[in-house]
């Protein structure tokens, strides 16, 4: 079974597919690569979606309630928080709890908020250095 | 399983950072392709804004 949603046009940015054992290709989603500047209201609603089905329960709890949730970096075990948005949305926590600094790093591609927030979750979650080095910092 | 298999590739060698997820809000980067996995997100290459 192939379930395929194409967004609006061809291209994909975001993708995710399963590989079951007898379903071969699960799911795919494709986005266009260039969408507007805001997203599709339905695009949106669907990267928050897929957003809420990677978060761990604790994360979706603050998710919900404060439009944010905070990632533990893979190498120095510093926390961020991810703040609901496209860019510019990512503070470094100090042990406090109080913010250092900002950093922005962005998928390629104007991606719904949901895509944006969730690729930038696995990137600090997983390859934290190789991610800040790309990243732009700012206060 | 081939097509998915192929897909990943191509993606991969597009730029693509492959992960899973292992649960609980967890994930894990794929070098290869994983044929168990259940769920497998396809990420664009990033960039600092």
């Amino acid at each position: 079974m192939i379930w395929a949603e194409l967004g609006i046009g061809v291209g994909a940015a975001l993708t995710a597919f399963g590989a079951g054992v007898l379903a071969g290709i699960i799911m795919t989603q494709w986005r266009l690569a260039a969408l507007p500047k805001a997203a599709p209201l339905e695009a949106e609603q669907k990267g928050l979606a897929l957003l809420r089905s990677w978060l761990s329960p604790e994360q979706a709890e603050q998710y919900s309630s404060h439009q944010y949730f905070d990632v533990i970096g893979s190498d120095t075990g510093m926390r961020y928080r991810i703040r609901h948005g496209y860019m510019m949305n990512i503070d470094e926590l100090d042990s406090a709890g109080n913010k250092v600094c900002a950093w922005c790093l962005v998928p390629v591609g104007n991606l719904a908020s949901g895509d944006c927030m969730l690729a930038q979750k696995i990137a600090l979650e997983t390859f934290e250095r190789k991610a800040l080095a790309i990243a732009n910092r700012g206060s | 399983m081939a097509a998915a298999e192929e897909r990943f590739k191509m993606l991969t060698g597009a730029g693509f950072t492959a992960a899973k997820r292992l649960g609980e809000g967890r994930s894990e980067v794929l070098k290869s392709f994983d044929p168990t996995a259940e769920e497998t997100l396809f990420i664009p290459r990033l960039k600092g804004g």
